[in-house]
């Protein structure tokens, strides 16, 4: 499992252990902030993708939509991408890339 | 097949389909509300705490993953106890060590035996036999005092060793958001494969 979000929310999920720490300093985490640039998130996100021991990626769904264009290219079933929900902000399902997938699948 | 068969198929699939869509929404709730609650809790700990005690800055950098996911087949994710499994990997390594030692053992202490004195070498043996047991016995509970279960690893002290309740809330309430997440991970995953499935019938249409 690997996580892409804010301070909190990875914060949550590596109270309950899902944060792993290799050998060689590789993170299967990574906490966005303001500060962060796009490209890094990008590339995070990619490397995860590329992982193998890596079946479920959360990012927060604000995230994401920094980098949709990129979740959009993703075409496999594993890893799959959750969006999930962060404090600052509510889940929205005018965003969800499923629901979005569904539309598309509907001609609409 | 015929074009109504088709249809038929397809009808089929949309209906799962959409039944997948709404375990979804459902499914998508119930983890917003338990990371609604951690956020909360993650909030009120900050508040005890400081914000940066409760921090990036915290994390243990030697960290590993307590649970990680598994792949059954081509749509089913399970969640895994990669702490237990650790340490029954561990027990078992050492059985394997312990057996090997012991086999050894027995190779190198083999007495040969003497048929003169077949009576005083029983008594011999015999007493030496009771000895080792008594030394294994020995050996068992002084190993059992020291190998002791080795402890869980909490990654609730890397904020401190005294956390708020607040913060062992937040972890409960994430921990519990890990297997609606494996979930929502298998409905997704099913999502994708009937969208698949739904696509092709309809380009054979």
């Amino acid at each position: 499992m690997a996580a892409i979000g804010d301070e909190d929310s990875i914060t949550g999920l590596l109270l309950a252990g899902i944060g792993h720490i290799d050998s060689r300093q590789k993170k299967n985490f990574l906490v966005v902030d303001a500060k962060t640039p796009l490209s890094t998130v990008e590339e995070a996100f990619q490397e995860f993708t590329k992982r193998k021991d890596i079946a479920i990626i959360l990012i927060n769904q604000h995230i994401a939509e920094e980098i949709r264009p990129l979740i959009d290219e993703h075409d496999q079933a594993f890893p799959t991408i959750l969006e999930i929900p962060s404090k600052d902000h509510p889940y929205d399902p005018e965003k969800d890339s499923v629901l979005k997938r569904v539309r598309r699948l509907f001609g609409e | 097949m015929t074009s109504t068969d088709h249809h038929q198929e397809l009808d089929v699939l949309v209906l799962e389909y959409m039944a997948l869509v709404d375990e979804h929404l459902v499914a998508w709730d119930r983890i917003a509300s338990l990371f609604q609650q951690g956020h909360e809790q993650i909030s009120e700990a900050k508040y005890t705490m400081g914000p940066r005690n409760v921090s990036a800055e915290c994390y243990d950098l030697r960290m590993t993953a307590i649970h990680g996911i598994e792949r059954r087949g081509a749509t089913e994710v399970s969640l895994r106890n990669l702490y237990e499994e650790r340490l029954l990997q561990e027990k078992d390594e050492a059985a394997a060590e312990d057996a090997q030692d012991s086999k050894a053992e027995g190779v190198r202490n083999r007495q040969r035996p003497n048929r003169d004195n077949d009576q005083d070498t029983n008594q011999v043996s015999a007493s030496s036999e009771s000895k080792e047991s008594e030394e294994k016995v020995s050996s068992a509970s002084s190993t059992g005092s020291s190998t002791k279960k080795p402890r869980k690893p909490d990654p609730l002290f890397w904020f401190g060793a005294f956390a708020p309740r607040s913060l062992r809330m937040a972890q409960t309430s994430f921990q519990k958001s890990l297997s609606e997440v494996v979930e929502m991970a298998t409905i997704q995953a099913k999502l994708f494969d009937l969208e698949q499935r739904i696509k092709s019938l309809r380009q054979q249409n």
